[in-house]
């Protein structure tokens, strides 16, 4: 995902210019927080990563993409209308 | 580069001006030619003449080369009026351009001539001419003269020939022509018959239309003698007419044209003069009397406009002309190759205010006749194009008429054929488009669009209309629409109908009410095709009540009228329903307060039911609480369930996830999104991934109850969106349709806020039943049983081992020895593999155990698990192909093998054969340990209890041979020779668990770097390992090499052996592509670790663009801190929950 999508121009620059990055690694065996977030935004269960949630500057969430089984298939162009969206709904919100 | 040549060209020139003393020149010599007259023009020529190798330039030299220049300096009163310079030889190379001349060449000078000039001129003048070779330039400077002599104007003497045509020809009689020459005073031209010197007028004709010329008569003339030539001239003075007479052809009819030139000697006293012209002649001709049918060649021609144009714009009339066989017409400029046809002659008589602005002539073949005179003809069809400028007034029809008159010959003749001919414009409206052309709009399938269209065009065609009353968003539609209407018998049958297609899902008041009209029973589903007379009203119908599989036969039956239909509604329902016909529930329930569906119809009944409600009913200020949707799929009556989609369905046309809205929240606070269970199972059936939620399910919302809250009844309502589906059909429901108040979903839930309520009800979603019925990690729902089939083979598998099927004559042996002890086989049988699958069972608990639920996600990420299991593949690989034996440790088989020697001795038979179970699976483990380690590692990566249940599947598959042949000990015989190819299998297990191993090395080398791919032990390794051990087992079967533990040669190579050796092979050739960047199925790809980040040795030597690297960008690894960045730059915050895999 990372490799495939991020590096992408469409994505990329929107990760540049438009969003504050937080990267959020569950799975780290030191640092229980990223976990406990997940948690908060999916309201427990099982929830496989990577899931991707944009959110407002106080944290509530505007929009999420849950990548399809098959990761392959999201394309770049998907993910940067994911982000599109994101950014329209926050301008909205504001 | 132009400016940088300039003074470069300055310098040759400098240069040049001096070589030119050296006496090269250009010579330049005046040329007179033709009479000055006063009052006219006359051209003074000077030729120009270069030396051998060298150029001048034009006037209009775009490079640097210079032209002559010419200075008059004496004219005699001539006014120079313009200068006529030959055509250049364009040169041009890289320094530009240059328009050169070289040898000799002319530039004529065009004087005005006054005109009182007379009598001797003088023209005076001098010119500097620069000429050039390659290495330099010359000037030559000179002066010229020449005299000329004005003659004074003469009146110009010519003879006329005029054709008197009188009266009309008589088809088959004798017409005469007369031609008039006029011969100027003072002149006298010559009989036919002179015997002087002078010459009789030369007639030819050129063209006679099959006329025959008979005679000719010519007047008398004046004979005169002439003493110092002696002899008499026989002359003409004045006018005299000389009579031609024709014989007209029997066929002859319409116009004929007679034509051709003369040569007229005529002459005075002093000298002769020679006129030369042409003249012509029309003819009307008189059928024949004796009704013998003129054969007049006659041209075919029709006049057209193409297609419709727009006011103001232009039209293009094309004029068809057809012509005869044999017959040809000529080209408008015919003329122009000293042609004698006379090309088609168009007049438009009424153009409508069209203006003629341009029209275009087809090429003509040219044909030569003589030395000098050529033919432009076109033979066949032609068609001249006339483009009109149309009047931006213009109106819906614009008529044109016009006439023609059209020369055909053939090589006796030419007739005249005359006509007329007409066309309309249409004149295509500018504004709105064109309505007809908008209403017959058809969709993809060939189905109108337009309903009341379609109506009209069943009328008009006198065919029954089908329409085809479906879903933008509905895949049953969809699926008839790929696997019934593709057939080759409905596409026959469609052709009897106009088809029409409705939708019921898309805004369109029109379709709408249509359906609201037509549908069968309220809330029917889509899709419902419909037959209707030319009443509009149906005369059968056709719902979805059958699997797909059936539909087509169904259908066909439908379209053919043999099978019994569902009956046409007896009425039109009332098009806007009522809250009375909406139901009961409605009525009594303004705002639902029931909280369940809004108005209930029979259509939604018959999919699902729902409740809402909160988690708890009485709640204190300040805490916490869910709203519960719970939901009840029914049964569609025909034994099937239906389904509602997850949000996780991939969003496409026809599936529509089951989305909930909030539409009140009723003063308390929701928190987070709507919550929803696992999808029950994943479904693929070509319209994307659907997943379907499970039987009975809940969607959960979270509130907060303000501590601020007044206690009392607080209500939350909503609306739920989307459509339950069977095999047939789905029916669609959507809250934001407002004038479609049936398909309405609304929700309602009320709580009770009071002090003595709970402290909070938050829940969480739920479902059950649906699909495989398996929860959690859904992904390998489909899989599991295939996983676990694998697993039961495989431990049949083993059994094949030789650490297993040696000892397997032994086990048997037992349970038949317990049973002469009066045992029942059955006991000991069941006792003795109950142990075996016991004790992998075990094994898989405590691995279930160890890895656990949230550790199943870990244990796929976790460097150090997967490196041991790639040590541990690498050990087993290493056993197996032969370089030591694993042993469990001697103590634990002493311990068994003890207990068993003594419950033998004190005659526990039972006894025994529980620890002789268990010792059988200790004892076999180094053989069936690699395998079950393999299941086992597989099965990790799942749900928890994935390893139990795969160690279950494993040992039953070891287990059952075993009990089957306890009952049955005659099966013993049945079992394969134990031999060298036991040997073969444990060897190839190893090359397997060498690819196994180095799959897991790439996993935790990855794990450890934190990177999405290997870099080391990448893709490309993993793969190149993979081929290799696959061809050596291939290789290994064929014999083509030993191992440790092989003893017998390996002479001849059964033939399940070779197949097996084929396949490992064409696996090797399979992956290969891999290396070189090939992609493969899912399946593979699930297994194979994505490509290096830099490539490995992947072929991209292309691909040199710069990449954008994600992690250059500032990645916030603390969401608060993020948050605060956030508030600041006042942007939205991207969290991007990911793991090290």
């Amino acid at each position: 995902m990372e490799r495939d999508i991020f590096p992408r121009d469409q994505v990329f620059n929107q990760f540049k210019d438009d969003f504050v990055l937080v990267a959020q690694y569950t799975d780290d065996p030191d640092d229980p927080v990223p976990a406990q977030n997940l948690h908060k935004y999916t309201g427990g269960g099982s929830f496989a990563v990577p899931l991707y949630i944009v959110t407002d500057s106080k944290g509530l969430e505007l929009a999420r993409l849950v990548p399809p089984t098959n990761i392959s298939s999201l394309s770049g162009s998907q993910f940067a209308s994911f982000l599109q969206d994101a950014k329209q709904k926050y301008a909205a919100g504001e | 580069m132009r400016l940088l040549f300039l003074p470069l060209a300055a310098l040759l020139l400098a240069g040049g001006m001096l070589y030119a003393q050296e006496g090269l020149t250009a010579e330049v010599q005046p040329l007179v030619e033709g009479s000055v007259e006063p009052g006219k023009q006359w051209t003074f020529k000077l030729q120009f003449a270069l030396p051998d190798g060298y150029h001048a330039y034009h006037k209009d030299n775009p490079g640097i080369g210079m032209a002559p220049k010419v200075k008059f300096t004496q004219t005699s009163g001539l006014k120079l009026a313009s200068e006529v310079w030959p055509e250049p030889t364009k040169h041009k190379d890289d320094s530009g351009e240059e328009w050169e001349y070289s040898g000799t060449f002319t530039i004529g000078y065009i004087f005005d001539v006054p005109a009182g000039a007379s009598g001797r001129l003088r023209i005076a003048g001098s010119h500097q001419t620069q000429f050039c070779d390659e290495n330099g330039c010359f000037m030559s400077e000179a002066e010229f003269s020449a005299d000329i002599e004005v003659i004074s104007a003469e009146p110009v003497l010519a003879l006329t020939v005029a054709p008197i045509a009188e009266g009309k020809a008589q088809a088959g009689k004798e017409y005469t022509l007369k031609l008039r020459f006029t011969v100027p005073a003072g002149y006298h031209a010559y009989h036919r018959d002179n015997k002087g010197y002078g010459v009789a007028p030369i007639v030819k004709w050129t063209e006679l239309a099959g006329f025959e010329l008979a005679r000719e008569d010519w007047p008398k003339a004046k004979d005169r003698y002439y003493e110092e030539l002696e002899a008499t001239e026989s002359e003409y003075s004045g006018t005299f007419d000389i009579a031609y007479v024709f014989k007209v052809p029997a066929g002859a009819s319409g116009t004929i044209k007679l034509a051709g030139t003369h040569q007229t000697q005529f002459c005075n006293d002093d000298g002769c003069l020679i006129t030369e012209g042409g003249f012509s002649a029309e003819i009307a001709v008189q059928a024949g009397a004796e009704g013998s049918k003129p054969k007049i060649p006659t041209a075919t021609v029709s006049a057209a406009f193409h297609g419709t144009a727009k006011a103001g714009g232009e039209a293009t009339l094309e004029l068809t002309i057809e012509l005869p066989e044999h017959f040809h017409t000529y080209h408008k400029d015919n003329a122009t190759v000293k042609g004698y046809g006379e090309a088609p002659k168009v007049q438009f008589t009424q153009t409508s205010g069209m203006t003629l602005k341009s029209e275009s002539w087809p090429d003509a073949k040219k044909v030569k006749y003589d030395e000098d005179w050529y033919e432009l003809e076109y033979e066949g069809k032609l068609t001249l194009k006339y483009t009109f400028e149309v009047p931006s007034a213009a109106n819906a029809k614009l008529p044109l008429t016009g006439s023609y008159r059209i020369q055909v010959c053939d090589d006796g003749g030419c007739y005249l054929n005359d006509g007329t001919f007409s066309a309309t414009l249409e004149i295509a409206a500018t504004d709105a488009p064109q309505p007809t052309q908008d209403r017959a709009r058809k969709d993809s399938h060939g189905f109108y669009l337009d309903f009341d269209y379609a109506l009209e065009q069943a009328r008009k065609e006198g065919k029954p209309l089908l329409v085809d009353f479906n879903g933008e968003n509905c895949a049953p539609c969809r699926k008839m629409e790929k696997t019934v209407f593709s057939l080759v018998e409905v596409k026959e049958l469609f052709t009897g109908f106009v088809i029409a297609s409705v939708q019921n899902d898309v805004n369109d008041v029109r379709y709408n009410e249509l359906w609201a009209k037509y549908q069968p029973t309220p809330g029917a589903p889509v899709p419902y095709y419909a037959i209707m007379d030319h009443d509009a009203k149906v005369v059968r119908g056709i719902g979805s009540t059958l699997p797909a599989d059936k539909r087509a036969h169904e259908f066909v039956a439908f379209l053919k009228g043999e099978a019994p239909m569902e009956p046409a509604p007896v009425a039109d329902p009332p098009s806007k329903l009522t809250p009375a016909a909406i139901g009961p529930a409605a009525a009594d329930a303004p705002g639902w307060p029931k909280g369940l569906f809004g108005p209930p119809t029979e259509g939604q009944a018959q999919g699902m039911e729902f409740s809402a409600a909160f988690a708890s009913g009485k709640v204190k200020p300040g805490s916490k609480n869910s709203v519960v949707l719970k939901f009840t799929m029914k049964d569609n009556g025909a034994g099937e369930i239906y389904h509602a989609y997850h949000p996780g369905t991939k969003a496409t046309e026809v599936n529509i996830p089951l989305t909930v809205t909030l539409k009140d929240n009723g003063g308390l606070k929701p928190t987070g999104e709507w919550k929803y269970p696992a999808p029950a199972e994943k479904v693929d059936d070509g319209f994307g991934e659907e997943w379907r939620l499970p039987h009975e399910f809940t969607l959960v919302l979270d509130f907060e109850v303000p501590s601020d809250l007044k206690p009392g009844k607080y209500t939350v309502t909503g609306h739920v969106n989307g459509q339950y589906c069977d095999s047939n059909g789905c029916i669609f429901f959507n809250a934001k349709t407002a004038d479609s108040p049936n398909r309405e979903f609304g929700w309602v839930a009320m709580v009770e806020v009071s002090l003595d309520g709970a402290e909070g009800g938050v829940t969480e979603a739920t479902g059950t039943g649906g699909g495989s019925g398996i929860e959690g990690e859904v992904e390998k729902a489909g899989g599991i049983w295939l996983f676990l089939f694998f697993a039961l083979l495989g431990g049949m598998i083993t059994l094949l081992t030789p650490c297993v099927l040696p000892v397997l004559p032994l086990t048997v042996g037992f349970f038949v020895s317990q049973s002469e002890k009066g045992r029942s086989p059955l006991v000991t049988a069941f006792i003795y593999c109950t142990c075996i699958v016991a004790s992998f069972t075990l094994f898989g608990l405590i691995t279930s155990a160890l890895v656990g639920a949230t550790g199943a996600q870990q244990i796929s990420t976790n460097g150090w698990v997967n490196g041991f299991l790639a040590i541990l593949f690498l050990t087993f690989a290493l056993s197996f192909l032969g370089l030591f034996e694993l042993r469990v440790p001697a103590f634990m088989t002493a311990w068994f093998t003890k207990k068993q020697l003594t419950a033998q001795k004190e005659g526990k038979g039972y006894a025994k054969a529980f620890f002789s179970g268990s010792a059988f699976a200790l004892i076999s483990f180094s053989c069936t340990g690699p395998i079950a380690g393999a299941f086992l590692a597989g099965a990790a990566g799942g749900d928890f209890w994935l390893p139990t249940l795969a160690m279950l599947a494993f040992s039953t598959g070891m287990a059952l041979p075993i009990f089957v042949m306890g009952q049955f000990p005659s099966l013993m015989k049945k079992l394969p020779k134990s031999g060298g190819w036991m040997n073969a299998l444990k060897v190839v297990f190893g090359f397997v668990e060498i690819g196994l191993a180095i799959m897991y090395f790439s996993a935790a080398e990855q794990a450890f770097a934190s990177m999405p791919a290997a870099e080391w032990v990448n893709r490309y390794v993993v793969l190149a390992v993979w081929i290799t051990v696959s061809l050596a087992s291939g290789l290994y079967l064929f014999g083509f090499f030993r191992m440790p533990h092989d003893h017998e040669e390996t002479k001849q190579i059964g033939v399940i052996r070779s197949l097996f050796a084929v396949a490992f092979i064409a696996f090797a050739l399979y992956l290969v592509p891999g290396m070189f960047g090939a992609k493969f199925g899912p399946t593979l790809e699930g297994i194979l670790p994505l490509p290096p980040e830099n490539g490995g040795i992947q072929l991209s030597l292309g691909g040199g663009a710069p990449r954008n690297d994600p992690k250059s960008l500032p990645w916030e690894h603390n969401l608060a801190k993020g948050l605060e960045i956030a508030a600041k730059v006042n942007k939205p915050v991207f969290v991007d929950f990911t793991g090290y895999n």
